[in-house]
């Protein structure tokens, strides 16, 4: 490859003043690659630069947790390559599973979603398009890191009867950070002794291959994504040196797209793929667990959708088709007989299968002034549960759920946006909270979808030229109706998921940016406030649970010496409740961070320093997290 | 499937916060004669105490705050304890009259002992004795709640080793036997100077076929009695499995036992404290429900609880308990309660006047229920703001 063409593609990467990757819109928000790979560690990172987006993150290898103005994570729908990738048995998806080397675009819409192959969702639609086969850059990293963090990456292409990309990420990191430990193994009423954390660290091998080639107006794509990671989990409450619970995990994705623009009227987009998971819990000396605990989970999931688009002149139709078939086991390797599954301890080695069928219709028409979107959907769902021994009853459960979406847009300046968008979304229980484990949660075949309607009024204003300025402004205002909300209920030993409760949430976001020669400098804000309703005397009238309601993040970006740039920014959180009932709260969250970065030819090198403070704070689960970290990121393209 | 790994160990989890009164009637310091253990219904992150003061039907709610959820109550001759069970493994004490102020909190874990002890209950013998039941451990411990060190607070353990099962694991293709770590005592109380200690022996496999025992300790020598002359073993064996509660009155011992989550409903067994002689009660049915708990005045006036939680016609899994007044000399149930029938029972105590407390588990009514013994009849109702799980008293 030239290197003309390197240079001019990491001329896009480091501007002399590094923007802040979603400066435009809040509504609907594109984060391409080069905005994203030479600044942030992973996605959740990237995400967490989005207004309104919260991004709940814990040690490496735990599963971040997101929401979308007030969501929960599980009301968000996780697309990857046209795939909706939330599993049926836990309903949500660990965004993490997806390095941020093997990412060509990201998007994020906080609402109603007229591109979705199925159902509204309730919280919004994050879109992740993998690596584009058809770019000319090969590149290489090397990041070094404190707590023992290490990532290699090798991204290479070819062309051979048709496109090839090959990319391969290796991240591992001890994770061996300090912490106050409530009760050390060798003294227990020593509380709070301060120690590295055991058991913690996190490692992920992942490979993803692509292909593409273009015949006539046939475009077949096809992706193989196979990753295995492994994480120790540590006991927080002794912090045992001989604990070495762990829990691996094996995946393996395949899609296929074929993309036909017959003419300029029709076009016709066939996509099958698989997703395979084999994880594996293992506490044989139950540190973790009440018991020692060797199991085996294992998700399987095909699709089949099909979507056809007729447009003529401002208007398209699209007809969407989505066929998802779901099976997933849990396999207690320790449990010999069915007297043991009849505890109410074991999970009994369940099988669940869901099978779910699809149709949507959406129309969308442009003008130069007023666009208009929607959808009408619909979701037929069949689910199966038995268990190995049959000793606990096996159920189905058929349902269908229909969803549709409004979004208005008037477009009055060169480049300002006004929005109104209403849908309604809803969050089908997934199977776990349906059918319980079988053994201390159990099923509740009555339950509902969580559902909600939403409205929210989003204003943009982008471009503004102020003297040699750049000035860009959004702001939302939002309010969700949440009905059905989906609610784990316990009485003694064992539980169950219920409708337990229903909320309003209100909001309003703002992002505001400005660019400027020599710096650019921004920030965000979202203020919600919630009030919950539920027939648990203590679950009702308070605020919703598990969200941040006041965010404020601002950043400032500054070049220097033509080839480097300074990036700090820092984040202010606040009331985040812990529990339903509202007695705990997290403390106030501040969180500064700096990046510094130099391009020198075809070598970019960077060093991240994160919580620069070194502000102790938790996660969602109220367990301490890392403190002051940082990573050295040396990038080489060629 | 992370979510729902975490989602099943939230049953272990808890957390902190702050205190506040939100009843409508609230105790003076004097009258306060009742401590309730509350839980947020979803076990996630919240728990916490609640005062009464049974004579005027006040309430002092939402004191020791914790974000942990498994924590439970045990009574002292000056105050009362409050026990941090699995993964926390603390025991605190604290007096009625200044509740705020914790006089001290040790751990129940020796120093390497590896895993959560899991404590379940303190029995006070005098001020300088009392005995803690850990459940995850083969062993009772011997503690001075007058302590003011850790290092002096423990005293001995009662050994109960002996009791230890084994059981079988597939190791790669072949089956081994391995050694039990508990004899998972699930209750104790002092009766005629002796200590009975409820073993479930249940073990790592959660066994429900494995017998339950109760081993017998002299309070004042802390050696074990042997209660069957005939056989090497000390400890009684009992008939039912799964031993839940003990209740204690003159000379007799009542033990609940709920049997496995199957059609094995268990039953109520009653030991003469002085002689060991086991007896059936009454035994479990689908009708009665698993027997899971037992409160006597004396021979003729006992109340048991029956589980029949159980997924109804809809196949939603439900909470449902029924209270009987059971009479022990005639084996008889003298009343099925009507107005607590079916419905979510988290606990049943006595208190001095011999009239029971009921813990409801209610949604939308969590409190506590209290019963006029002589006719079945409820007296009163003291709303809680979370879901009360266990009842003491002063």
């Amino acid at each position: 490859m030239p290197l003309s063409y390197a240079e001019n593609n990491l001329d896009k990467v480091i501007v002399h003043a590094e923007q802040n990757p979603v400066s435009k819109g809040l509504f609907k928000q594109t984060i391409l690659r080069n905005e994203f790979l030479y600044s942030y560690q992973d996605l959740s990172d990237v995400l967490q630069q989005v207004a309104g987006l919260q991004v709940r993150t814990s040690s490496p290898g735990n599963p971040a947790s997101l929401s979308i103005r007030g969501s929960t994570h599980k009301q968000i729908t996780f697309v990857i390559d046209g795939q909706t990738v939330n599993f049926a048995q836990s309903g949500d998806f660990d965004i993490n599973q997806i390095p941020l080397s093997q990412i060509e675009s990201i998007e994020v819409i906080q609402g109603a979603d007229q591109d979705a192959t199925s159902h509204q969702s309730i919280g919004g639609t994050i879109r992740i398009t993998t690596l584009n086969a058809k770019s000319e850059i090969n590149t290489v990293q090397l990041s070094l890191g404190s707590f023992g963090t290490q990532k290699y990456i090798i991204d290479l292409n070819k062309e051979y009867q048709g496109f090839w990309r090959i990319s391969l990420e290796h991240y591992k990191t001890q994770s061996n950070y300090e912490y106050p430990v409530p009760s050390p193994l060798d003294n227990p009423n020593d509380s709070n002794r301060i120690e590295s954390i055991r058991n913690n660290a996190y490692e992920k091998g992942t490979a993803l291959i692509k292909w593409n080639k273009e015949i006539n107006s046939l475009d077949t794509e096809s992706k193989i994504l196979v990753s295995t990671d492994k994480k120790q989990l540590p006991n927080y409450q002794m912090n045992s040196p001989n604990n070495k619970a762990v829990l691996s995990n094996k995946h393996f994705s395949y899609n296929t797209k074929f993309n036909w623009d017959y003419d300029n009227h029709w076009k016709f987009l066939t996509q099958i793929n698989t997703n395979q998971s084999n994880e594996t819990y293992k506490d044989l000396g139950s540190h973790i667990s009440f018991k020692p605990s060797h199991i085996n989970f294992i998700s399987n999931q095909y699709g089949l959708s099909h979507k056809t688009q007729f447009s003529w002149d401002h208007s398209t139709i699209d007809f969407y088709m989505n066929a998802i078939r779901e099976s997933f086991s849990e396999d207690d390797q320790l449990t010999l007989t069915q007297d043991q599954c009849l505890d109410n301890i074991s999970i009994c080695d369940i099988r669940s299968n869901q099978d779910q069928l699809s149709y949507k219709l959406a129309y969308k028409h442009y003008t130069s002034g007023f666009n208009v979107f929607t959808d009408l959907g619909n979701t037929h769902i069949t689910r199966y549960q038995e268990e190995k021994y049959g000793n606990k009853e096996s159920i189905d459960f058929k349902q269908d759920f229909t969803t549709w979406s409004l979004v208005l847009q008037y477009l009055k300046w060169q480049s300002g946006l006004i929005s109104i968008n209403t849908n309604k979304g809803i969050r089908i229980p997934s199977l776990y909270e349906l059918f319980g484990d079988r053994g201390l949660v159990k099923s509740n075949a009555q339950l509902s979808a969580e559902e909600s309607i939403n409205i929210s009024l989003d204003i943009d204003l982008n471009s503004i030229e102020f003297k040699s300025n750049e000035i860009n402004f959004s702001t939302s205002l939002y309010y969700r109706q949440l009905d059905n909300a989906i609610v784990p209920i316990y009485s003694g030993a064992t539980g169950k998921f219920e409708n337990a409760n229903s909320a309003n949430i209100f909001g309003l976001q703002a992002r505001a940016s400005l660019s400027a020669p020599d710096f650019n400098s921004g920030i965000n804000i979202t203020l919600q406030d919630s009030q919950t309703q539920s027939n648990y005397a203590s679950f009702d009238d308070k605020k919703l649970a598990g969200i941040y309601h006041k965010q404020v993040m601002i950043f400032t970006s500054i070049p220097f010496l033509v080839r480097g740039n300074l990036h700090i920014s820092h984040e202010y959180s606040d009331q985040l409740y812990l529990d339903r009932t509202n007695n705990h709260s997290l403390e106030t969250n501040q969180k500064t961070n700096l990046k510094v970065s130099w391009k020198q030819s075809t070598y970019i090198a960077s060093i991240h320093i994160n919580n620069i403070l070194n502000n102790e704070y938790r996660d969602q689960f109220g367990r301490p997290i890392q403190d002051r970290s940082f990573v050295f990121n040396n990038y080489f393209s060629f | 499937m992370r979510i729902p790994f975490i989602i099943s160990l939230s049953l272990l989890l808890s957390a902190c916060g702050s205190d506040s009164n939100n009843s409508s009637t609230s105790c003076e310091i004097d009258q306060i004669d009742m401590a309730i253990q509350t839980v947020a219904p979803d076990f996630g992150n919240s728990s916490a105490v609640a005062l009464a003061c049974t004579k005027q039907g006040g309430i002092i709610d939402n004191l020791l705050e914790k974000t942990d959820s498994d924590y439970t109550l045990s009574t002292g001759l000056n105050g009362f304890y409050h026990i941090g069970r699995s993964g926390i493994d603390t025991v605190a004490q604290y007096n009625y009259e200044t509740f705020s102020l914790q006089n001290w909190q040790y751990s129940t874990n020796t120093a390497n002992e590896e895993g959560s002890s899991n404590p379940y209950k303190i029995i006070e013998a005098s001020s300088t004795k009392a005995f803690i039941i850990r459940y995850n451990k083969p062993d009772v411990w011997v503690v001075d709640p007058s302590a003011n060190t850790a290092d002096s607070f423990y005293l001995s353990s009662l050994d109960l080793s002996s009791y230890l099962g084994t059981y079988e694991v597939t190791e790669g293709e072949a089956t081994v036997t391995k050694n039990e770590t508990s004899v998972n005592v699930a209750d104790a109380v002092i009766a005629n100077g002796k200590l009975f200690i409820a073993m479930q022996r249940l073990g790592a496999q959660y066994n429900y076929t494995n017998e339950s025992k109760i081993a017998v300790f002299d309070v004042d020598s802390l050696e074990e009695i042997n209660t069957d002359n005939l056989t090497d073993e000390k400890a009684i064996t009992l008939m039912g499995h799964n031993v839940q509660t003990l209740h204690a009155t003159a000379n007799s011992l009542y033990v609940a036992s709920r049997g496995n989550y199957g059609d094995d409903y268990g039953q109520l067994e009653k030991i003469d404290t002085n002689s060991y002689a086991l007896s059936t009660v009454l035994e479990g049915s689908e009708t009665i429900g698993h027997i899971s708990h037992v409160q006597a005045i004396s021979d003729e006036k006992l109340f048991v609880l029956g589980n029949t939680s159980g997924y109804n016609a809809q196949k939603e899994y439900i909470y449902q308990y029924n209270l009987f007044e059971v009479n022990a000399t005639t084996n008889a149930i003298v009343e099925d309660i009507a107005s607590f029938k079916g419905t979510n029972i988290t606990d049943i105590a006595l208190n001095d006047n011999n009239n029971l407390w009921v813990a409801s588990g209610e949604k939308s009514k969590p409190g506590v229920y209290e019963l006029d013994t002589t006719t079945n009849s409820k007296l009163g109702f003291i709303p809680t703001q979370m879901i009360p799980t266990t009842i003491i008293f002063k």
